[in-house]
Parts: structure tokens; C-alpha cells; sequence
């Protein structure tokens, strides 16, 4: 039969049946948003790590002692400096402040401004500071996360840090961070070499850590098993292993979620056989009619599974549409912390707008499949009423 | 834990799904079989007709939805390749344990299945005595046997993924550093092409002489 | 047109409540007859007038119909015949009441693998015949009892089929309509059409249009 006839009737029956369909589409639109909208944000959530791993250095150096990281010495990135195939070895200095007001952590990075930078971000960071007067006294430039702390103790321009060393460490506030940069940066602030070690009580000659470049892949474990040959109390951490971590980290929580979603799916598929199984004398006299007019079992089945599809593929389409705006315009208020769930500072981000096809394929499939599967049975068994009982 | 992946998730739902609707009409199909007498014009007979239908619709989309999940399946298996250490692509992570390769004839085989079935089927609609009722229904529960034994041979392969232990990469699988097994049935480059334009051939002069 | 041999229903085979329905009617129309089948309620003439149609199976016999066996048909095949051959006219109508009257009428149409075109083309040839074409964009529940009719009877004609089965087509008319209803009848002779009507309405008793009367009691034809 030709398409545009049989979908003309389709949409006519709909049409005039359209409040018999209008539960199914608001819970099916529901189901989609629900689910759409944590597919969104855990790929959003892993776009971004992945850029923001790019970035990283090849190989994180770290001094360990009794089982712990401690401070390394700076020399040693010398040393390491002068291995065969490493472009660059820097120290770093960063750690965590106990901001005790709110009790919230935040990330204290040191930067040698005048060095190559760790990370691209930070180099862009640097490119539109104005260094002379950053520098010209002790500052910091600080994330929206550890701004938004700062402000609700009223501590507009300073913040007086209390170091180890039960002294106090005056910093200004120079600028914060803009609110499109990545996840890292929310609880970050960014401060001098020197001024970050007096905060967070390193020693002069110590760094936290030192991270080096790689250019050559197949250097990698060269150089890896030569570094461990200079110290050995030494841990070095690979980025293909941080970025191995990062993805099972956010796949799992994915995971979780997606286990809740399948019991929600399974409540749904069967509301949606109870709704199908249904079947009003008025449904099927008419189904009784079609028959009685030369419309076959499989002519019916094809009938009742376009119209319950039509339904489906709207719900669908809303309910992509509307997760789509809830992550992206709205920034996902409520999923977004239980999903990111650190205990830490709220994360003040902006994700990235990114959907693959290959996604929306996923998320079409997982649902339109159940769906389908629910009104299989309920579509046959009206298929088949006896025509002469049902128009009685 | 693999099994927590997206994807591997997805991927179980959707087929345990199938199965269950499968398994609705192997028990069905199974009841028409054993009491499917054409020629008789019972009520019975008449009842057993119209359940047909439901075996038929179950197996078109269950057959229809397991031709999509298999390039679901190998997308599956590349994504994995991130999480499991060595793997470069699927072809890696296919290998990780003893349950893959064989997982992976399987599912060809239950592909040319049905496309059989979907033929048999198509051909019986046609003519108005069912000619090959009974051939299309044991061909089913055989695609049934095979599809359950897929499904478990599934989660002991998904289930015994190492997260751990490097698996071995494409390059030595694919022989690109020129050692190691290269093709499968042991073929080379220049046998498999021409095993590949003998059956291009083949369908050519098939679909021409139909 | 339509050869019926030994044939016989029977509901509920092998059970207790086993009844049947037809018992071995034997039965011969000719292309373009007009027969009524007479009969109270329950005496088995619909039954038979929704196995020429195809509705139901027969428990046996023979059915023949424009020289095809049908008794034993799968449902898309007879479906596909149903479709071609017979146009069916019930007592309560059976209409969609939410669709337009055009679309009513188009019903049969869909399965057939028309264009819209030849769609529209036969609903409006349909629709003149059955004078019906004024209220062609009204919604069924709009109409009167005659209407409804005359809807139904256009449906019946709209794919052009040889043979016209009604049952009780006056039933729910009034005095005034079921004669329109039988002035119709010269219209499906006219176009050559096989009509069966199964009926227990007088009006049908000694018409012209009427070549045979077959009076069915329980189940048995007890004069042709």
C-alpha cells in the first residue's frame, strides 16, 4: 500500500484519539527527559575530563615515604631534566587549604609565571594577566567556587590564610577565573611560586611534585624506568593511567545511574502493557470493522504499532528536547550535584554543548526497544478479536 | 567491573529483553508445532492460526532489533577499549578472554540464520496454504537454542573481561608487526580477497538468474 | 457466484456446551441474484452470511465463492479476498463516529494499495450513488439513522465489489428509510452486484427486486 495513504489515516486516527494517547506521551516524554538527561551530562562531564587531560603532562614525578607522598626536592627535577627524550620537567607546588569557615577545601596552585606552564589553561590564564602588577604584590586569581566563598564572609579584596606555621599569609584577590573554563578550575586559586609554598607550609627547596613532557611515545618507558633507577623512593604516575581511572570513574557513576533508570524502564514497559492490555468495546468495534472491511491481522498489527511508534517518537523527540535544555540552558540544577557529588566546593560549571550521533542512537534504541516490546503482545491480541463478537 | 559500563548495560537490557520476548515465542511456537494440523477445521486449528501471529510479530522485531545490536555490540566493544588496558580497539578487546572469539562466530552465524528465516517466512505468507509453517517454526527454535546460548555465552565473555591484565593490541592481532596469527581460518590477505570477490560473484549471478 | 456444500458450524466442538449453528446448508447464487435470507434472531442466518464473508471458519463443508475455495483461507489471504469481493452492510452500521463521512468511506480503500488520488476518486463515485455527497466533510455522529445508512451502503460499494451482504440493514431504520432502503436494492441489481440479506423484516416479503427467498430455521434451510 502506498506509505502516504496508510500514514494519512494513521495521523487522522491519531488525531481524532488523541486524548487516548496523551498519558502515555507525558510518561514516556518523562522517561525520556530523566534519562536523556544523565546520558547528557556524564558525556558532557567526560568530553570535558578529556580535554582537560590532554593538557596534563606525560608523567607525574612524586617522592613517597612510608606508603605517603611527601614533598620532593627541587634539584631532583634538574636531574630528571637531563634524561634523554624529556622536553621539559617542572616542579609544582600545589595542595589543599581547609577553608574553615564553610569547611571546604580549596586548591592552592603555585606558578612560576616566568616558566612554561602545566597546563594550556593556566598559560592562557597567564596570557591576559597584566604580570607586572600581579606580581607586585602577594595575589592570587581565584576560581568561581572559591569566589563565591570568599563573598559570603565578605572577603571582597583579601583573604588572610593561616599557614602551618601558625602564621598568617595576607593574599589579595587579584581577579577570579572567567565561568567558562573547565571543571578543574571552580576550587582553584592560582597564586606565585613562593607565596603558595608559605601558604601551604613547603619548604624553600621542596615542590610537591614534579611533572614532565615526553614528546616521543616510545620513549615513555625508557624514561619511566631510568627515573626510577636515580631515586627509589620514588612513585611515577602515568596520564594513560589517569585517564584510565578518570573514564571507569565516571563510566561507573554512569553505571549506577543507569541501573536506577533500568528498574525505572521496567516499571514503565509494564504501565505501558497494562495501558495497551486495555481494550475498550469501542476499540474493538472498530478494529471489528476494519476487519469486517478486508483489513488483515497483520494489516491491524502494522496499524497499531505505527499509531503506539508515533506516539514513542514525539515522546522521544520531547523528551531529548527538553534534556537537552535542562543540561545545557539550565545547567542540570539538582542531577548535576548528585552526579559531580563531591563533597567539596559546589562545582560552578558551564558544559560543553556536545552530542554525538552515535549517543542519540543509543538512547533512541534503549528506549524505542522496550517501548515496542511492551505493546507487541496487547497490539496482537486486539489484532486478532473476533470481528463478528466485536461489532455486536 | 565491566559490567558497570554504559554501554555493557544497555547492551545486557536490551538483550535480555529479547530473550524474554523470544522465549514468549519459543514456548509458543513450540505448543503450535506440537498440535498444527492444517487440514483440520477445528477451533483449535483456527486459534492456533491466529497465535501464529504473535510468534511471527515477536520473531520479526526480535530478529529485526538483534541485526542492530550487533554493530551495537562491536561499538560496545570499542568503547571498552579505553577501559581495558592495551586494548587499542575491539578486535583487542574481543580477544581478552576465551569466550570472545567463539561469541563473536556465533553471532554471524545466528545473523545468516535469519536472514533465512525472514525468506522462509516471506515465501510462506505468499502461497495460501502455508507451505512452510512447520519449516520456518523449527528453524526458529533453532535460532532460539542458539540466541540463549549467545545471551550466556555473553555475560561469561562481558563478566570475564580483565580490567587488570593487559590484553594483547591490534597490531598483534592484525600482524601489522608481521608476526602473531593474522586472519582468522587461516587465511592471508590475497586468499580472503578472492574468497571475498567469489562470493560477490556469486550473489551477482544469484540475484540475475532469480 | 456463491456455492455452499454440506456446510456446518459448530461452536464450542467436542465440549459440553457444543451448539450448532448451521447443519449442512447446501446453497447456490447466481451472479447478480438478489437473495433474502429469512430467519428469526439466532437462527443461524448471520453466521452464515459472516462465512461467505469470511469472518468465521466453517467446522466443514465446502465454500466457493467466484470460483475460489475459501473456506480454509489464511487470514491475510482471506482478508485480501473480503477486501476485493464483498461489500458488507450491518444493522448498527459500524461506523467510526469521530472520522468525517468521506474518511468512513474510504476505509476499505487503504489496504488496497490506491493512490490518494483513485482514493478520492471512488469515495466521490461512492458517495453520489448512495446520495450522501452533501454531508461528505460532516463527523459521523452528526448524521440521522438514514444517513448513517447511506454512508454505510457508499462504503459498501466504494471498492467495488461483486458481491453486497447485509444484515438486518433496516433493523435500526424507520419505516420511511428501510423503504429507501429497498429502492437501493434496484441500484445494486442495476449494477450487476450478487446481494445476500439476511433479514427477519417483512417490508422484504414478495418484492420484484427479490429473485429467491431462503427461510432458515435453526440453522437448517428449510425452503429456497
Amino acid at each position: 500500500m502506498p506509505a502516504n495513504v496508510f500514514l494519512n489515516f494513521l495521523f487522522l486516527l491519531i488525531y481524532r484519539h488523541g486524548s487516548k494517547h496523551i498519558a502515555v506521551f507525558l510518561i514516556s516524554t518523562l522517561v525520556v527527559m530523566l534519562f536523556s538527561s544523565v546520558m547528557l551530562l556524564s558525556h558532557a562531564v567526560e568530553e570535558d575530563i578529556k580535554v582537560s587531560l590532554a593538557a596534563q603532562p606525560d608523567f607525574i614525578v612524586q617522592k613517597i615515604h612510608a606508603g605517603k607522598a611527601v614533598d620532593i626536592p627541587m634539584e631532583w627535577a634538574d636531574e630528571i631534566r637531563s634524561i634523554r627524550g624529556v622536553s621539559v620537567a617542572l616542579p609544582r607546588v600545589y595542595g589543599s587549604y581547609f577553608y574553615t569557615p564553610n569547611s571546604h577545601y580549596f586548591t592552592i596552585v603555585g606558578i612560576d609565571p616566568f616558566d612554561k606552564q602545566i597546563s594550556t589553561s593556566l598559560e592562557a590564564l597567564l596570557q591576559e594577566t597584566d604580570l607586572r602588577s600581579f606580581l607586585s604584590e602577594d595575589q592570587m586569581i581565584i576560581g568561581q567556587g572559591v569566589k563565591a566563598q570568599l563573598d559570603q564572609h565578605r572577603y571582597f579584596d583579601h583573604y588572610l590564610f593561616k599557614a602551618p606555621n601558625r602564621t598568617k599569609v595576607r593574599v589579595g584577590i587579584y581577579k577570579s577565573f572567567p565561568k567558562e573554563s573547565s571543571i578543574v578550575s571552580s576550587d582553584m586559586a592560582v597564586m606565585e611560586l613562593d607565596l603558595a609554598k608559605r601558604v601551604l607550609g613547603i619548604e624553600e627547596e621542596f615542590s610537591t611534585d614534579i611533572v614532565l613532557f615526553v614528546p616521543n611515545e616510545l620513549e615513555r618507558d625508557n624514561v619511566r624506568e631510568k627515573i626510577i633507577l636515580q631515586h627509589d623512593d620514588l612513585r611515577v604516575i602515568e596520564k594513560e593511567e589517569l585517564a584510565v581511572a578518570y573514564e571507569q570513574l565516571f563510566n561507573y557513576r554512569g553505571g549506577v545511574f543507569l541501573l536506577l533508570y533500568m528498574i525505572v524502564l521496567v516499571t514503565f514497559v509494564l504501565i505501558l502493557y497494562q495501558r495497551y492490555s486495555m481494550i475498550s468495546s469501542a476499540d474493538k468495534k472498530e478494529i471489528g470493522i476494519l476487519r469486517a472491511l478486508g483489513w488483515s491481522i497483520n494489516a491491524v498489527i502494522k496499524l497499531k504499532i505505527m499509531e503506539s511508534l508515533v506516539v514513542g517518537l514525539s515522546a522521544f523527540m520531547l523528551g531529548l528536547l527538553l534534556a537537552y535544555c535542562y543540561v545545557f540552558l539550565l545547567d542540570a540544577p539538582l542531577l548535576s550535584s548528585l552526579f559531580l557529588g563531591h563533597g567539596n566546593l559546589p562545582l560552578d560549571i558551564v558544559f560543553n554543548r556536545s552530542i554525538d550521533f552515535g549517543m542519540l542512537t543509543l538512547l533512541f534504541l534503549f528506549f524505542i526497544m522496550p517501548y515496542v516490546a511492551a505493546v507487541l503482545i496487547p497490539v496482537w491480541r486486539i489484532a486478532i478479536t473476533d470481528p463478528v463478537e466485536a461489532m455486536k | 567491573m565491566i559490567l558497570l559500563s554504559n554501554e555493557v548495560i544497555i547492551f545486557l537490557f536490551v538483550e535480555a529483553l529479547l530473550l524474554l520476548l523470544q522465549g514468549i515465542a519459543f514456548v509458543n511456537a513450540v505448543g503450535i508445532l506440537s498440535r498444527w494440523d492444517f487440514a483440520a477445521s477445528t477451533a483449535l486449528q483456527y486459534r492456533l492460526e491466529k497465535r501464529a501471529y504473535l510468534v511471527v510479530l515477536i520473531i520479526l522485531f526480535t530478529l529485526g532489533f538483534k541485526m542492530l545490536l550487533l554493530p551495537y555490540f562491536s561499538y560496545t566493544i570499542d568503547q571498552l577499549s579505553s577501559i581495558v588496558p592495551g586494548a587499542m580497539c575491539g578486535a583487542g578487546v574481543i580477544s581478552a578472554n576465551e569466550y570472545g572469539p567463539p561469541l563473536l562466530s556465533l553471532k554471524v552465524l545466528i545473523v545468516f540464520l535469519t536472514g533465512s528465516w525472514l525468506i522462509l517466512n516471506a515465501e510462506d505468507i505468499k502461497a495460501s496454504s502455508y507451505p512452510y509453517f512447520k519449516a520456518k517454526f523449527w528453524l526458529f527454535i533453532i535460532i532460539f537454542i542458539l540466541v540463549a546460548v549467545e545471551s550466556v555465552l555473553d555475560v561469561l565473555y562481558l563478566v570475564n573481561i580483565p580490567t587488570g591484565d593487559p590484553v594483547s593490541c591490534c597490531s598483534t592481532i592484525y600482524g601489522a608487526a608481521g608476526s602473531g596469527e593474522p586472519l582468522p581460518f587461516g587465511l592471508d590477505i590475497f586468499r580472503l580477497l578472492i574468497l571475498f570477490y567469489l562470493i560477490y560473484a556469486l550473489i551477482l549471478a544469484a540475484s540475475f538468474f532469480r | 457466484m456463491i456455492h455452499i456444500e454440506h456446510l456446518n458450524k459448530v461452536y464450542n466442538e467436542n465440549a459440553a456446551n457444543a451448539y450448532t449453528a448451521l447443519h449442512d446448508i447446501n446453497l447456490h447464487i447466481r451472479p447478480a441474484e438478489t437473495v433474502v435470507l429469512k430467519g428469526v434472531s439466532g437462527s443461524g442466518k448471520s453466521t452464515l452470511l459472516s462465512i461467505i464473508a469470511t469472518l468465521i471458519k466453517p467446522s466443514s463443508g465446502e465454500l466457493v465463492v467466484d470460483g475460489e475455495q475459501i473456506a480454509k483461507l489464511p487470514d491475510t489471504h482471506a482478508s485480501h479476498f473480503r477486501n476485493a469481493h464483498i461489500g458488507f452492510i450491518f444493522q448498527a452500521f459500524n461506523l467510526f463516529d469521530e472520522l468525517s463521512v468521506k474518511d468512513n468511506i474510504a476505509l476499505p480503500l487503504i489496504v488496497t494499495g490506491m493512490s490518494q488520488k483513485s482514493i478520492d476518486e471512488k469515495v466521490q463515485q461512492a458517495m453520489k450513488i448512495a446520495h450522501i455527497s452533501h454531508k461528505q466533510d460532516q463527523s459521523v455522529q452528526n448524521l440521522s439513522g438514514g444517513e448513517k445508512q447511506r454512508c454505510a451502503i457508499a462504503r459498501a460499494l466504494v471498492h467495488e465489489p461483486k458481491i453486497i451482504l447485509c444484515d438486518e440493514p433496516t433493523a435500526n431504520l424507520d419505516r420511511e428509510n428501510s423503504l429507501k432502503f429497498i429502492e437501493t436494492l434496484k441500484q445494486f441489481k442495476a449494477l450487476g452486484k450478487t446481494v445476500v440479506i439476511a433479514t427477519h423484516d417483512p417490508l422484504f416479503d414478495g418484492l420484484e427486486s427479490v429473485d429467491r427467498t431462503i427461510v432458515i430455521e435453526n440453522g437448517k434451510i428449510t425452503s429456497s
